[in-house]
């Protein structure tokens, strides 16, 4: 398993907790990441929003890397895969459109055949690395709690582009989760919006949305939340004190990364899969979780 | 009610009833129904209808899925009824639940009272504003300006979209995807002149800038219409015609640090797009920013390839300004 890895901006930056768990979950499992260290932004929409041709070009650049590389591309973020998903479903169904990139980047040295395809970690989670050879290596008893996932929209909708959930019953999180131990939380905000994209457009409706989710989650029994998207992570965690705000309650309910979450079902430490980082602090939720007892004892004198 | 053979399946449908002048909560009924492949959940409305309640109500009128009338919540998503059919739901989740759209108060049952809906159609102006008296023979439009209404000239006002809007769900005032499809209608319409005009009235707060991408209005648009296409669409032209708001502020803010490194500096971004009043508001996020140590890197570096991304940049500006020749 090999890939060409698109870390996304967010991923090394104020997430940047995500690209360690990322490259950390990929060596114990056995995923080659060869990192795009050159690609741009995706443009998350945002760019789209200024110069969509712009972004297609980008993208296509992107592409053309990967392509170079005879690789396909593997994101960890709900944002980047539907922005390269969605230029690179253009680029495949459109000739005209691929003839009149390639013109532009000829410019630049690059070219791109439409041979690349665009996964997300949870997707490869599932479909390549296994569920089964994934539940051989958990090493933590998460039995005891309840974990909700929270896919982010543009990682499920629209069902035409992406091929592999059904964006009205998604469930590859949740069969993560119970692959890992986990008991997946049955909720429907797992489907719906964090809040973040206008959230410095409406910040109000933002954190309705945000604190609705999370409740949702929490009356439902969830003990912790696992997102597969970083600009959701921002809305779920670092603006949960304001969405308690909005809902007049307390919601106290910890954030981690998909990757995170693998990281330490598989026996990764806290420490190096950097949960300090956290607003909401995943400690007393930790706490309650013990090496499995069939796992092997660590030998003498040091783990 | 016919035996259960090998293709006609016993199964429970459940309805939401709501009946203000009997009770003042809404309460669910079951009725036992024969599915038959092939038939529609309004089928087995009209089913109920006749042989076991007279007084359910809901809307339909063409069962051809053209009239628009129909639309309600079907086993959590909305759609037409008449093009919906209930084997293969059954088949995938075990269970039929059908209850009327969602954001909009329930008159009865399963009729919405969609007035909402219609407020925010007539809220954008859904009328041909002309420069001009209109030609003597038909207007001549190019056909790459017809291509451009592909993406919403199908909508037939059912109200599936705005169903399922997260936005609105948030923001009731927010005009949402329906209205603001026939928007663009007009904004990209050959024959309408005021297209500026448009993008500024509904660059206000509650319209194009307040979509929060969720993708739910593109997803079960049972015509194929794409309404958050059309709202990116707007944010464009508007941010092309030099009209400002929060968003396009932001949008830009986003933009430009892209153009500096190749990448998004969330920093920057964050300082251009809230300005220092904004900043100052949210002195408390910034804090806990910090003392986690998230702050993200003022001084991104640009990517290797950045004259790449500056020159790539330049040959897309080059053709935007030859098309707009």
């Amino acid at each position: 398993m090999k890939y060409a890895y698109f870390p996304g901006c967010v991923g090394q930056d104020s997430c940047a907790e995500l690209d360690a768990s990322t490259k950390l979950i990929a060596e114990e499992l056995g995923i080659e990441l060869v990192e795009l260290v050159d690609a741009t932004c995706s443009g998350a929409g945002f760019v789209q929003d200024v110069n969509y041709d712009l972004s297609l070009v980008l993208n296509a650049r992107t592409f053309a890397m990967a392509e170079k590389l005879g690789l396909d591309i593997l994101t960890v973020c709900s944002t980047c895969q539907f922005n390269l998903d969605r230029a690179n479903d253009q680029l495949k169904s459109d000739p005209a459109k691929l003839a009149d990139v390639n013109g532009m980047l000829a410019e630049v040295g690059l070219r791109y055949n439409g041979n690349v395809e665009i996964k997300h970690i949870l997707w490869v989670l599932v479909n390549e690395v296994g569920l089964a050879s994934l539940q051989r290596r958990v090493k933590v008893d998460l039995s005891g709690l309840n974990i909700a996932s929270f896919y982010g929209c543009q990682l499920i909708r629209p069902g035409t582009l992406h091929k592999y959930d059904d964006p009205d019953r998604p469930e590859y999180f949740e069969r993560l989760i119970a692959a890992l131990g986990g008991k997946p939380v049955d909720y429907e905000g797992r489907k719906k919006c964090c809040g973040f994209p206008i959230t410095f457009v409406n910040e109000e409706a933002s954190m309705t949305m945000n604190a609705k989710n999370m409740v949702e989650a929490k009356d439902k029994g969830a003990d912790l939340m696992a997102t597969s998207c970083p600009l959701c992570h921002i809305n779920l965690d670092l603006y949960q004190g304001k969405a308690e705000k909005t809902a007049g309650q307390r919601i106290d309910l910890p954030i981690l990364h998909l990757p995170q979450l693998v990281g330490l079902a598989i026996g990764i430490s806290p420490e190096r899969l950097r949960l300090k980082r956290h607003i909401v602090s995943p400690k007393a939720v930790l706490e309650r979780v013990q090496p499995k007892e069939e796992a092997v004892a660590p030998p003498i004198g040091g783990a | 009610m016919a035996a259960a053979g090998a293709d006609v399946l016993v199964t429970k449908i459940k309805v939401y009833r709501f009946d203000p002048e009997v009770a003042k909560a809404a309460h669910y009924d079951e009725w036992d129904l024969d599915v038959k492949p092939g038939q529609t959940v309004l089928d087995l409305l009209h089913e109920v209808h006749y042989f076991h309640d007279p007084t359910l109500s809901f809307r339909r009128s063409c069962r051809s899925a053209i009239c628009g009338s129909c639309a309600m919540n079907i086993n959590g998503r909305t759609g037409l009824s008449c093009n919906t059919q209930a084997k293969p739901l059954l088949d995938r989740d075990g269970y039929l639940i059908v209850e009327p759209m969602k954001n909009m108060p329930v008159l009865k049952d399963l009729v919405a009272d969609m007035g909402g809906f219609w407020k925010a159609v007539y809220d954008i102006d859904p009328y041909l504003r002309p420069g001009a008296d209109p030609p003597k023979g038909p207007y001549v439009v190019p056909k790459h300006r017809m291509d451009l209404l592909k993406i919403a000239q199908d909508c037939i006002m059912c109200g599936s979209c705005l169903s399922e809007c997260t936005s609105r769900e948030a923001n009731p005032e927010y005009l949402g995807p329906a209205a603001l499809a026939k928007a663009y209608r007009f904004v990209a319409d050959a024959r309408d002149d005021a297209s500026v005009e448009r993008l500024k009235e509904y660059s206000q707060p509650n319209g194009i800038w307040d979509c929060d991408t969720c993708l739910y209005c593109n997803e079960v648009c049972p015509m194929g219409v794409k309404p958050m296409d059309a709202i990116m669409y707007m944010r464009e032209k508007a941010i092309e015609a030099g009209i400002h708001s929060q968003g396009s502020k932001h949008a830009l803010a986003f933009y430009d640090t892209l153009l500096e490194t190749g990448k998004l500096n969330e920093f920057k971004t964050a300082i251009k797009s809230l300005g220092i009043p904004g900043l100052v508001a949210q002195s408390p996020i910034a804090a806990k920013v910090v003392l986690h140590g998230k702050t993200p890197d003022l001084r991104k570096k640009p990517i290797k390839g950045m004259a790449d991304v500056k020159k790539l940049a330049a040959l897309v500006e080059k053709k935007r300004k030859g098309a707009k020749k």
